[in-house]
């Protein structure tokens, strides 16, 4: 093949794609398909997180947290090591 | 007002600074040429060649892309178009993963736009989907839009050395594909 047979095969290619060639116009999109998927992206993201973080109970504080297993500790006598003992009142000697 | 896409590479200061409207019309004379680029560029799938000379267009007239007068104005549009859709390839591709889906690969075979070519050009396309890229981008560029092999090597981003190796091997190998079909 020659190139003018080349040329020749080329140029059919070419009228026939001029033919279905679109009309010439500038179309404004509103946004474009990539930009709308990352804002959807992050929206999603965002709903994610603001979810997790409603649901996380708040940790009680250390000073009014009693632990459950606590009952354990107490122990039969407890009060003799934590209370002072009563001394009865002695009689007066006359 | 003579519209001519010939602007030669000696260009003036005033074809750097056309007007939008100047601009519009000159794409306009050079519609259907970048539309047979844009689908050489995009594997002659239609939808994706109109998206991505929609996009050009939109840069261009938005002054995102702009002439400076180096070269000509077909071949810097050109080479704006090839960008874009070597771009626009790989956004569809990334989406595609992101989306956790494998790109498939468009199937461009289009029976009734085949139809609508003869039966050269059938031939010709398919030939051409079997040669290297930048081997059919060189010969579309030389034997489609009746570029030199130096205004190929413009619009491609390479030397015009390279260019001359891909369009002697790349004719070659055309050659010798229609030759045995």
């Amino acid at each position: 093949m020659n190139d003018s047979q080349l040329r020749n095969a080329f140029q059919q290619l070419r009228d026939a794609e001029a033919a279905s060639a679109p009309r010439f116009g500038v179309a404004r999109r509103a946004r474009p398909a990539v930009r709308r998927f990352v804002f959807v992206a992050a929206a999603i993201v965002l709903a994610v997180v603001l979810s997790v973080r409603r649901e996380r109970p708040v940790a009680p504080s250390i000073v009014t947290w009693k632990p459950a297993t606590d009952v354990l500790l107490r122990t039969p006598g407890d009060e003799l090591l934590t209370t002072l003992p009563r001394i009865p009142d002695v009689p007066e000697r006359k | 007002m003579t519209l001519s896409y010939e602007i030669a590479a000696e260009a003036t200061d005033d074809v750097s600074r056309m007007d939008r409207a100047e601009l519009e019309a000159e794409l306009e004379w050079l519609h259907a040429a970048s539309f047979g680029w844009a689908l050489g560029c995009c594997g002659r799938n239609r939808d994706d060649a109109e998206e991505v000379l929609q996009t050009v267009y939109l840069k261009v007239l938005d002054g995102k892309a702009k002439f400076d007068g180096r070269s000509s104005l077909k071949t810097w549009l050109f080479s704006v178009i090839r960008r874009t859709a070597l771009a626009h390839r790989r956004t569809r591709w990334i989406r595609g993963l992101a989306l956790l889906r494998m790109p498939v690969p468009v199937d461009d075979h289009d029976a009734e736009r085949d139809q609508a070519r003869s039966e050269e050009a059938s031939r010709l396309v398919a030939a051409l989907r079997k040669l290297a890229r930048r081997q059919r981008e060189v010969l579309e560029l030389v034997f489609y839009h009746d570029m030199t092999i130096e205004e190929a090597g413009v619009t491609l981003r390479i030397s015009v050395g390279s260019a001359r190796v891909h369009y002697t091997r790349g004719k070659k190998r055309l050659e010798a594909l229609l030759t045995n079909e």
